[in-house]
């Protein structure tokens, strides 16, 4: 049954509501945390080692913070209130001295995500993070609330979006694919750049052990210590990758210490990467990248990680992801035009990969001789286009054919091309874009 | 109206790299005199450190000499360099795109459908108002597709800018 525009205006309304008791506690803990590591090594941690007389000063001064802290975050708490309003929106007011009414308008949402800090999570709590359409402070916190809650509020947020016309389909998640810890960390270790590296590093012991000179041992942490900490970090925030589709687009979940949830809705696809490193190739592996919209512009400490929508898979699981995000497109049968022999002059050794092609939905180009790289872009995303030549290329005859898209990890280059080819080129895909454009739904 | 000429093309632009059958409209050549003040100013710098460093006690004599010699050269390089480049910039209105052309060594063609034209800016320097030239500036979503042109008379400038505008709203297409 769906209610009528009048009756909503009593229905709507829910009582204002506080977040969850614990959630005072839960946000002091890490700021005490912090401080607690201030006073470890304030003094080269001499205050923990030698002088056991600084040991209560500092355990104190952390117990203060504690008591500070948790007061402040007490009030914060007690201030803060959240509720649906007569039409249906959600309201939250907060703020100790400086008081912030804020409307949500659901009309307007994008997204419901659920994120669980490692701390929240021991409490049982999550946050409830809403993405509504907009520039600039367009991401609003419920933080927090319990595991159940928070659930129940997201369901309740996508269903009122829904009765206010956002979205047709109802809330269900079906799983396409979980990326299995030992795949991911296996598919970490061979990555071209962190396996170089490695085996470096162990070339470097090998010679160090054989001569028994010290001095190769410095180069250790820069060949063996960061592409470990690398993988080590991707390793963490990546844990446990699940794909999910939704019906506003692709649901992705992932991390070990922070589970963070991301939807990537489906009008707001950019571009796509399909990446093939050297090592992965024998098991047939290969990894997606994305750009959103209005995601590289944010200055999220995970914004790396947010262009990431299949860390690793096989190509017939990246397919099937990608048939979601780009319907309609079927990667393998976009007809490709190889560069001509010329451009091995320029680039000796991805020059025979390099491509670029089109179908009526999408420009592709392949690049890369040991990570390969093919790139696919609606055409209804093309922004504008460009002709780059430098003089090395301009003295073979070549040009580079650019499709601008929005900033993100992608670039869309077409290298390396006859110039007269890439002009044609260019206006082609003007015209393409310009076509598309009419036609779609999301503009 | 603007000098005599604006509208024309000074120099040839390279056919096997822009589209032939465009009507291109070059920019105004007080573009290079403009260039070449602010990159004048800009060596009065090395070139009082130069002088500078003669009074330096216990010195090389042949360091602030070195320093002089270096500084003419960029001079000289910087008049030749701007003329070049301001002959190099030109752009052309088509029925449904903008197209910006600029650089002689890396050379840079841009084509900017009117939809796709977010924001249309106008600015102008102190050097530039001095010489009566502005440089219109066109953002689109994507960060790559930069497309600016220099060197304008502000009637010309304004008079784009209005039909830039114009044309980009009516034809709006977001991202």
């Amino acid at each position: 049954m769906t209610p009528d525009a009048p009756d909503r205006s009593t229905d709507l309304g829910t009582p204002p509501a506080r977040l969850h008791p614990l959630t005072p506690i839960a946000t002091a803990l890490p700021i005490v945390a912090a401080i607690f590591a201030i006073t470890l090594f304030a003094g080269g941690g001499s205050a923990w080692q030698q002088n056991v007389a600084g040991v209560p000063l500092a355990l104190a001064i952390c117990a203060l913070a504690l008591v500070v802290v948790t007061a402040y975050r007490y009030l914060l708490w007690q201030r803060c209130e959240y509720w649906f309003d007569e039409v249906g929106d959600l309201r939250i007011d907060s703020g100790l001295v400086y008081r912030n009414e804020r409307k949500v308008q659901l009309s307007r949402l994008q997204a419901v995500d659920l994120e669980r800090p490692l701390l929240a999570r021991i409490f049982g709590l999550a946050a409830v993070k809403i993405d509504i359409a907009g520039t600039g402070d367009s991401k609003v916190a419920l933080a927090y609330l319990s595991n159940d809650e928070a659930i129940a509020m997201r369901v309740d947020l996508l269903e009122r979006a829904r009765a206010e016309g956002r979205a047709e389909e109802p809330v269900v998640e079906t799983i396409l694919h979980s990326v299995a810890p030992s795949d991911l960390l296996v598919s970490l270790l061979l990555r071209t750049a962190t396996a170089g590296l490695l085996v470096l590093t162990g070339l470097l012991i090998f010679v160090t052990v054989m001569t028994s000179g010290a001095s190769g041992l410095l180069f250790l942490p820069f060949t063996g210590g960061i592409p470990l900490f690398i993988v080590v970090t991707e390793f963490v925030n990546l844990y446990g990758f699940t794909v999910a589709k939704a019906h506003d687009g692709v649901r992705l979940r992932y991390g070990l210490l922070r589970t963070q949830a991301q939807t990537v809705p489906m009008g707001r696809v950019m571009a796509v990467d399909i990446i093939e490193p050297l090592l992965w190739r024998r098991k047939g592996w290969v990894r997606l990248r994305l750009t959103i919209a209005g995601v590289a512009g944010e200055s999220d400490d995970g914004s790396s990680q947010r262009s990431i929508l299949l860390p690793v898979g096989s190509r017939a699981v990246a397919d099937e992801i990608l048939s979601h995000v780009l319907p309609g497109v079927v990667v393998e049968a976009v007809p490709l035009v190889s560069a001509s022999s010329k451009a091995r002059w320029r680039a000796p050794i991805q020059g025979a990969r390099l491509a670029f092609g089109h179908t009526d939905e999408v420009f592709v180009c392949r690049r890369g001789r040991v990570t390969r790289h093919l790139s696919v872009v609606p055409h209804a995303r093309t922004q504008s286009v460009s002709i780059v030549q430098g003089p090395w290329q301009r003295s073979l005859g070549l040009s580079t054919l650019r499709v601008d898209i929005p900033p993100g990890p992608i670039k869309v280059e077409a290298l390396y091309f006859p110039a007269h080819q890439v002009q044609l080129a260019a206006d082609e895909q003007i015209a393409r874009a310009r076509a598309s454009r009419k036609g779609d739904w999301a503009s | 109206m603007p000098s005599g000429k604006m509208g024309k093309v000074t120099r040839p632009i390279d056919a096997t790299f822009t589209p032939a059958d465009t009507q291109w409209v070059s920019v105004s050549p007080k573009l290079t005199s403009a260039r070449r003040v602010l990159w004048a100013l800009l060596m009065l710098i090395p070139a009082v450190a130069g002088v500078a460093l003669f009074f330096v006690p216990n010195i090389e004599v042949w360091i602030p000499i070195l320093v002089l010699v270096a500084t003419v050269v960029a001079f000289g390089w910087g008049f030749w360099y701007f003329a070049r480049r301001t002959a190099s910039w030109a752009y052309a209105e088509r029925e449904d795109d903008l197209i910006v052309v600029h650089g002689f060594m890396f050379k840079r063609l841009v084509i900017v459908p009117y939809g796709r034209m977010q924001l249309v800016d106008l600015a102008a320097g102190p050097v530039d108002r001095a010489f009566g030239i502005a440089t219109l500036q066109l953002h689109t979503a994507a960060a790559t597709s930069d497309a600016s042109i220099p060197g304008l008379v502000p009637e010309v400038a304004a008079a784009l800018r209005d039909r830039l505008a114009h044309l980009g709203e009516q034809r709006a297409a977001g991202l």
